[in-house]
């Protein structure tokens, strides 16, 4: 996989990107986690920005990694593309130990990603930007007659399911035959 | 003129140039891709492909040879797993999902599964004009003699009602919807109090399936309408229902019908328009209600008076209810009523007393407020520990 122009390579992970906490504030300090996409570039996120993900709140809550076993082990996420995750964690980023506001104003503005972001959102079960994303989807449509809406949101028309089913059908008829050919090959 | 669409499409750069031109406008993206469509025609380029492009330019990205065949092909609502299909869909309102519904048949029954919840309805009818108020929209479509203006913009060769219910007919025919509050007015014209009114036709046809519509208000249709519209609405979702005659007399034996629907019968709140008057003994088709409001008959005497707390008594839902009555001058109410109650009232004009019968063998009591309006006399009675 190559990676984007943005981010660093999983072998040199990047530097953490947030400013450290106050040098004065005997805090524990706050903890960091890696994850990445499917190009593979590395995300530093604080475990505060992630807590945001049910599914990666899930997996990280009990394993006490040290620095240097998280940095070891980034979580994969291979089903997600690289830009996808990037604007994914600048959300968790822009909303840590904060309260989500009702509408949120920093949704990414790619509407032709806004499909992909949500499937991604789903997956790590980010549930408050999951409806923002949804939202925003079904905004693209207000006002819309039927025709403008299959257009804006690629909805096939149903000559054109039929077309597509009848092809699969063929398609699998296809290949049916195929393997019982090549059965009756390794029979023989 | 018609060569210049052609020579915009042979060129790729050309379309492009185009795109740029309405990003520099900052014009809404959809509305950029129709002005792009009429001027080069809609097989110019899908809407994916311009939307693509428009955001990259958006960007500040220039670049028009970029090579997007390694770039993953972009999801679409169709990629999307029923659960999350559903999800967006239902951010739509219910008039929103009127037109994603009629998309493809795919889209219809996953928005069909998805329950239709308008707050309320609102639909007059009168002589010139039918309007209707959806989720805060408000539609007018006028009669204009030959055919009708539809918000007026659009001009139509129909009669305006049958114009009115190809708009208003699909949105109740949604199925799975739910109508929390349905307001249905018809208004007559009359130029004084006794000319004859002016009939206007029927939105016959308006509720052809049956609906679930929470609270009901009917004002100005007959009986005969009433029951028509009552019909459509499931019993038992009907709660409340809401009777206006708009000053036409309605005979309370005429009223019957609608006392005998299981609409009615399963409701649980009635208010009714003085324009019925009932008899005392017709207060035996309310005792299934928490609350009701009619207008009995003006000449009612003490000893039906009397009956009044012993008929309400016996209504196990009952929690209030007003009775309306009407006198002139002549026939001043208040003492009948106080004599037949019991209460000492002073002499001389008096504008409410107040009166209490416990209910025998309970520690319930039933508290009577007696109002005088003028030419109106209301008895509210609310039940009370």
């Amino acid at each position: 996989m190559s990676s984007t122009e943005q981010g660093t390579s999983s072998a040199a992970p990047a530097e953490p990107t947030t400013a450290p906490e106050s040098a004065a504030a005997p805090e524990v300090p706050e903890s960091f986690y890696y994850v990445h996409g499917k190009d593979k570039v590395v995300h530093k996120v604080s475990a505060g920005a992630l807590q945001h993900s049910a599914l990666i709140h899930g997996m990280i809550s009990n394993l006490g990694y040290t620095e240097e076993q998280a940095k070891a082990n980034p979580f994969p996420f291979e089903n997600i593309d690289g830009d996808i995750l990037q604007m994914v964690v600048d959300w968790c980023n822009q909303h840590k130990g904060k309260p989500t506001p009702p509408e949120d104003t920093n949704l990414p503005k790619q509407k032709e990603k806004l499909f992909d972001l949500v499937l991604a959102v789903n997956y790590l079960e980010i549930k408050e930007l999951l409806t923002y994303c949804c939202k925003q989807v079904a905004m693209m449509v207000k006002g819309k007659s039927p025709e403008e809406i299959r257009e804006i949101w690629m909805i096939p028309t149903d000559a054109e399911d039929e077309a597509a089913e009848k092809e699969a059908k063929k398609r699998a008829g296809k290949e049916a035959a195929g393997e019982t050919a090549a059965a009756a090959g390794d029979a023989k | 003129m018609g060569s210049i669409p052609e020579f915009l499409k042979s060129n790729d750069h050309h379309l492009k140039f185009c795109i740029l031109y309405e990003v520099a406008l900052k014009k809404p993206i959809f509305d950029s891709y129709r002005k792009f469509c009429n001027a080069v025609g809609p097989d110019a380029m899908e809407y994916r492909d311009f939307e693509f492009w428009y955001h990259r330019f958006r960007l500040g990205k220039l670049d028009f040879n970029y090579d997007r065949s390694a770039d993953p092909v972009a999801k679409t609502l169709m990629d999307m797993p029923v659960n999350l299909m559903r999800k967006i869909t239902k951010e739509l309102d219910p008039f929103e999902r009127i037109s994603l519904r009629s998309t493809s048949r795919a889209i219809k029954e996953l928005s069909d599964s998805i329950p239709s919840v308008f707050e309320r309805i609102y639909v007059t009818k009168s002589a010139k004009e039918v309007q209707w108020e959806l989720h805060e929209k408000l539609f007018e479509c006028r009669n204009n003699g030959t055919g009708c203006l539809f918000q007026k913009t659009k001009l139509y060769e129909e009669n305006y009602i049958k114009k009115s219910l190809e708009y208003l007919s699909p949105v109740f025919k949604i199925p799975k919807i739910q109508v929390n509050y349905l307001y249905l007015r018809k208004m007559e014209e009359r130029h004084g109090f006794f000319e004859r009114r002016r009939e206007t036709p029927d939105l016959d046809g308006l509720l052809s399936v049956p609906i679930q519509v929470k609270d009901v208000q009917f004002d100005g249709y007959d009986v005969n309408r009433v029951m028509h519209f009552l019909s459509a609405m499931k019993p038992g979702h009907l709660e409340s229902i809401d009777l206006g005659f708009d000053g036409k007399w309605i005979d309370r034996e005429n009223f019957k019908v609608i006392f005998e629907t299981d609409q009615f019968q399963q409701a649980k709140t009635v208010d009714i328009g003085w324009d019925v008057e009932f008899h005392l003994e017709d207060l035996v088709n309310f005792s299934h209600l928490k609350s009701f409001a009619c207008r009995l008959q003006d000449d009612i005497g003490p000893e039906e008076i009397l009956r009044v707390p012993d008929i309400v008594s016996t209504f196990i839902q009952f929690e209030v209810c007003v009775l309306l009555f009407y006198y002139d001058q002549q026939t001043y109410p208040m003492e009948r009523f106080s004599e037949a109650l019991g209460v000492e009232i002073p002499e001389g004009p008096l504008e409410k007393f107040s009166h209490r019968y416990q209910i025998p063998q309970s520690n319930e009591y039933l508290k009577f407020e007696i109002t005088d309006k003028g030419t109106e006399f209301f008895i509210v009675i609310r039940k009370i520990q």
